[in-house]
């Protein structure tokens, strides 16, 4: 499989979830529901950094692995004292639930992989995830975020997300 | 008081004063590089051995000062944290972070 073909299919599996039969799409997510969806996309690149530490022997991808569980934990964190301080939870909804379903089975199907398989399919989905999430955070939630503490905060994770995808596009190239 | 005299004279009188560039005594500089939004701040710093450069880190994320070959290092950075190195001989040349390496900056 080829790196344009595995970031169709990440594509296409971000736009579907995204775009679901019935009412539902992210442009009508609100600000409570945002914060659930980025928290959940933040939990799932831990969940494929913790996967990769224990699977990969490969520096490189471990540095980055350690970066995505120290960044997306802070930026959670972070997002959790807030929501605390205007005293309200982050809430499921179809997006988040989507997204787990579609990391379930890429962590299963990652965790059959070994040696520099491995390290190339965590590299490339790395990638794809943080240009689709990054595109998202962008063009749909952080335009239609109402409040404005939570729409600074979304600003300051898409600096470090778009770092995060700066990043895996030097390891892609560097396993290529 | 002879012409050589005068000139001798006037010699030591600016070496004594400010005026004058003395070599090895040249007073250090103290620089201030911030790490604002993923960006050292600035981004080209013109150093001589000696200087102090002190890297402040204003992002909510840590980051590093790092040589290219990691012959110098800052250490990890949390958010207002600082730390200050004094510039070597090798240590011109691009510097990055070690935890996000498409941030880079230069000394020179």
């Amino acid at each position: 499989m080829t790196l344009k073909h595995l970031f169709a299919g990440a594509a296409l599996a971000l736009t579907l979830a995204v775009t679901p039969a019935g009412a539902e799409s992210p442009a009508d997510l609100n600000d409570l529901e945002i914060a659930h969806v980025a928290y959940t996309a933040d939990n799932i690149d831990i969940r494929y950094a913790h996967l990769a530490l224990g699977i990969s022997t490969n520096p490189e991808i471990h540095k980055f692995a350690k970066t995505m569980i120290r960044d997306h934990n802070k930026v959670n964190e972070l997002a959790l004292a807030l929501l605390k301080k205007l005293n309200v939870s982050p809430k499921d909804n179809f997006l988040s639930r989507s997204l787990i379903k579609g990391s379930e089975k890429l962590v299963d199907e990652m965790a059959g992989l070994r040696g520099a398989e491995f390290d190339k399919r965590y590299a490339e989905n790395e990638l794809a995830y943080h240009q689709a999430v990054n595109k998202l955070v962008e063009h749909t939630f952080i335009p239609n975020i109402k409040n404005a503490e939570v729409k600074a905060l979304f600003k300051q994770g898409l600096q470090i997300f778009k770092a995060h995808e700066k990043h895996a596009e030097m390891m892609v190239k560097a396993l290529n | 008081m002879n012409r050589r005299s005068v000139l001798k004279g006037l010699v030591a009188a600016l070496a004594a004063s400010s005026l004058w560039p003395r070599s090895g005594a040249m007073a250090a500089t103290h620089h201030t590089v911030e790490i604002l939004e993923f960006t050292f701040v600035p981004q080209r710093l013109k150093v001589a051995p000696g200087d102090k450069i002190t890297w402040i880190n204003k992002d909510i994320v840590p980051h590093t000062a790092t040589a290219l070959d990691e012959s110098w290092d800052s250490g990890s950075l949390e958010q207002g944290q600082r730390q200050t190195l004094t510039v070597s001989d090798g240590m011109r040349g691009t510097y990055f972070c070690r935890h996000h390496p498409s941030m880079v900056a230069e000394l020179v």
